[in-house]
């Protein structure tokens, strides 16, 4: 029963990360930045490791990444989304399990902001062959602060109200 | 749990981002020098297409790239820009003019990097 629940909570998550993640593509980005933009999938992550085991957060944000990549862009922004999604989901998971005294959910929501930048930068800069990290970091940590404050709180409302209805006990 | 409260981590986080921004940002103004050349460098996959010296273009100039992906670039007199793209989300030519030297363009499905490269008038003389 745990384990049919559970299951049934990765798919309910995966299925609402595909459709914020598509839903975002509809709101028009001010800047035109490469890789600037809400991240609304990243709240969606957040729940999964606040509720979830590490395998289960990075199967659902891999599944998220393939499924928006093929409907949207098209496969050549998967290894983008791919390196940023993972790497802040893993980031995000070890702050939250060892460092949740000091960092309140909107700071590690700030952090995977910031990871996710600098995963993308590295990947557009091994595609370029030429290195682009230094002169979008200034204009994407500034994004990260602003997205990551946003999605942050967004995650922080909705895990409390789940753990306040119970929605998730008993897995 | 509070959710409007900030953690210690939170705002010492907020707060180093902000100050290294800022020294970033400083760093890039006092780069700018208005008495260089404005040299634009476009490069394909990390291989030198072409290299434009703006201060002497007299006529506007059209470089068409065709690798995969058709794309205009128009020079002008002191400026340069991604015209006209045929990859899906038009980021480069969003991007609009390239004016100061450190301007960059950068068009990620078609790998095509613009550069605006300052040189002192006095260095230009190097051969390339």
């Amino acid at each position: 029963m745990n384990k049919k629940k559970r299951d049934a909570v990765i798919i309910i998550l995966i299925c609402n990360a595909i459709l914020i993640s598509l839903l975002e593509l509809i709101i028009p980005v001010p800047i035109p930045i490469p890789g600037v933009k809400l991240g609304l999938g990243n709240i969606i992550t957040i729940i999964a490791i606040v509720f979830l085991d590490l395998k289960d957060v990075l199967i659902i944000v891999f599944l998220r990444c393939i499924v928006v990549a093929v409907l949207s862009k098209g496969i050549t922004v998967l290894p983008f989304s791919l390196a940023g999604g993972l790497l802040s989901a893993l980031i995000m998971w070890l702050l939250y399990k060892k460092m949740s005294r000091v960092f309140s959910i909107k700071g590690i929501s700030i952090i995977g902001a910031i990871t996710h930048n600098m995963a993308q930068l590295t990947v557009a800069s091994l595609i370029l062959r030429e290195t682009v990290i230094l002169y979008y970091l200034p204009i994407l940590l500034i994004s990260a602060i602003i997205t990551g404050l946003i999605t942050g709180s967004i995650s922080e409302l909705t895990v409390r109200e789940i753990e306040k209805r119970g929605n998730f006990s008993g897995m | 749990m509070n959710t409007r409260i900030f953690k210690i981590g939170d705002k010492i986080l907020i707060v180093s981002i902000a100050i290294i921004v800022v020294i970033l940002m400083l760093l890039k103004t006092v780069e700018v020098n208005p008495d260089k050349q404005l040299t634009a460098v476009i490069k394909q996959n990390g291989n030198l297409i072409k290299q434009i010296n703006l201060n002497d273009l007299k006529n506007p100039e059209y470089i068409h790239l065709n690798d995969g992906i058709n794309q205009v670039i128009l020079a002008e007199k002191g400026r340069i820009r991604f015209l006209e793209s045929d990859c899906p989300n038009q980021t480069c030519v969003k991007t609009g003019w390239l004016t100061k030297s450190g301007d960059k363009a950068v068009c990620i499905p078609s790998k095509v990097v613009i550069t605006i490269a300052g040189y002192n008038k006095q260095v230009d003389i190097f051969s390339y």
